[in-house]
C-alpha cells in the first residue's frame, strides 16, 4: 500500500499536470500565455484549498486535527510566554493547594488508624440530659462500663489534657509541655508499645503511686537527645517526683488521632481517684472501647 | 456517479475526465474542474476505483483512472437509484399539469 506521503504526492503532481495540459490548451486556442494561465486556474478552482481537501480525504479527521489543535496550541503558547507563565502558576497553585488540603484530610480522615484492630475500635459516646452528644464520662461510668463487659477492652484518658500543661525540671532546663492523662491499658488498648520502656502499671494508676511518666518521641529527642538512658531517670513533674518508664516511637502521634493540632509531649497516668473527684460537674474521662 | 460511467466506458485521466463530461453535458453542467480531484481522491479512498500512471495522448506522465468491480456495483446502484427518482419526479410533474 502507498504511504500517505506517496498519495499526497501524487495528487500534488496530477493536480499541477491538469493545470499544464489546460494551460496548453488554452493557448492553442489562441490565448497568450498570461491570459491561458489566469482562465486555467479560474476554471480550476482554487488549488490549495482542493488540495487540501483531496488530503483530507486520507486523514482521520478526529484525532489528527485534536493533534493539530493541540499543536497549535503550544505554538500559540510559545508566541507569548508572558501569559504561559501566568497560566502556569496558576494552575500550578491551584493543583498544589488541592493536593496539600486532600492529603491533610487524607490522613486525618480517611486513613485507617494506624492502631491494632482499627475496625474495631469505638468511641463511647452519650446522649446528655439536653440532647446533646457527649464523648466524657465520670471515672463512675467508665467503671460501670467496665464491668459490664460490654466491651472487650476499654481504656480512657483524661478528657481535659487540652487545660493542662505539665512543667518539667529538675533534670534539666525547666519546661512547659502538653500531656494527656491516660489508663494503663490505653497503649497496649491501641497495641502501640513504647520504643523505650514500658507502658504504665496499675500501681502507678493508683492514688499516691509511683510518680511515673512516658515521654513521647519528639520531646525526647529535644530533651534528652535520643540517649537511650533515659529510662529510670528521675524528674519533677510539677514539681512532683516521676520516673521516665519510657519513650513512645515517632510514629505514635496521640494529638493526629485524638487531638488534631495539639502536640502532646508527656503522658501521665490517669489515678481515678483523684480524676473520680473531678467527675461532678465536669465529665472528666473519655473512653474508648474495642468491641 | 458520472465520473464512474465515463470511466467505465474508458480509462482516463483528470483533465481527460473534466473535457468529457464538459463535452457530453454540452456545457450544461459547470463543474468547478479542480474539484474533481477531492472526489478521485475519495473514490480510491472507497476503493471504487483504482489509479496507474501511464501516458498521455499528449506525451504526458498522467495518472489513469479505472473503476473496480466494487466501483460498478455502486455505479449500478446509484443509476438505478437516480432513475427512479427522477422517474418519480417526471410522474409528479405530469400529474401536476395535467
Amino acid at each position: 500500500m502507498f504511504t500517505r506521503g506517496q498519495l499526497y504526492r501524487d495528487l500534488s503532481e496530477e493536480m499541477r499536470q491538469h493545470l499544464d495540459e489546460k494551460v496548453e490548451a488554452l493557448v492553442q486556442s489562441g490565448l497568450s500565455r498570461e491570459e491561458a494561465v489566469a482562465a486555467a486556474r479560474r476554471e480550476f478552482g482554487n488549488v490549495t484549498s482542493l488540495e487540501e481537501r483531496g488530503r483530507e480525504v486520507w486523514q482521520w479527521p478526529t484525532f489528527e486535527s485534536f493533534l493539530f489543535d493541540i499543536r497549535y496550541a503550544l505554538r500559540q503558547l510559545r508566541r507569548q510566554p508572558s501569559f504561559t507563565v501566568v497560566a502556569v502558576l496558576i494552575l500550578g497553585l491551584g493543583i498544589g493547594a488541592n493536593t496539600a488540603v486532600f492529603s491533610v484530610v487524607d490522613r486525618l480522615l480517611f486513613e485507617p488508624l494506624a492502631f491494632r484492630d482499627p475496625d474495631r475500635l469505638a468511641w463511647i459516646m452519650r446522649m446528655n440530659a439536653n440532647g446533646r452528644v457527649g464523648r466524657s464520662w465520670t471515672v463512675a461510668d467508665y467503671e460501670n462500663l467496665r464491668d459490664m463487659e460490654a466491651f472487650e477492652e476499654l481504656t480512657t484518658y483524661e478528657a481535659a489534657f487540652a487545660r493542662s500543661s505539665y512543667k518539667l525540671s529538675g533534670d534539666a532546663d525547666p519546661d512547659r509541655v502538653a500531656g494527656v492523662m491516660v489508663a494503663a491499658s490505653f497503649f497496649p488498648f491501641l497495641g502501640a508499645s513504647p520504643l523505650l520502656g514500658r507502658p504504665f502499671t496499675d500501681a502507678e494508676c493508683r492514688l499516691n503511686g509511683p510518680g511515673a511518666v512516658i515521654l513521647s518521641h519528639g520531646l525526647w529527642q529535644r530533651r534528652y537527645s535520643g540517649r537511650s538512658d533515659v529510662i529510670g531517670r528521675q524528674l519533677m513533674v510539677n514539681d512532683r517526683p516521676a520516673t521516665i518508664v519510657g519513650v513512645m516511637p515517632p510514629t505514635f502521634d496521640f494529638g493526629a488521632v485524638f487531638a488534631p493540632g495539639v502536640q502532646i509531649d508527656v503522658y501521665m497516668p490517669a489515678v481515678f481517684d483523684v480524676l473520680r473527684d473531678w467527675a461532678t460537674p465536669w465529665r472528666s474521662l473519655r473512653g474508648t472501647g474495642l468491641m | 456517479m458520472m465520473i464512474l460511467r465515463t470511466l467505465k466506458r474508458q480509462p482516463m485521466h483528470g483533465y481527460a475526465l473534466t473535457q468529457h463530461i464538459k463535452r457530453a453535458s454540452d456545457d450544461l453542467l459547470q463543474i468547478e474542474e479542480g474539484s474533481l480531484y477531492p472526489a478521485l481522491q475519495r473514490m480510491l479512498k472507497e476503493g471504487w476505483l483504482k489509479a496507474a500512471w501511464g501516458v498521455s495522448a499528449t506525451n504526458r506522465r498522467v495518472r489513469i483512472y479505472s473503476p473496480t468491480p466494487s466501483g460498478l456495483k455502486r455505479l449500478q446502484r446509484e443509476t438505478s437509484s437516480f432513475e427512479r427518482m427522477l422517474e418519480g419526479i417526471r410522474r409528479v410533474l405530469a400529474t401536476a399539469e395535467a
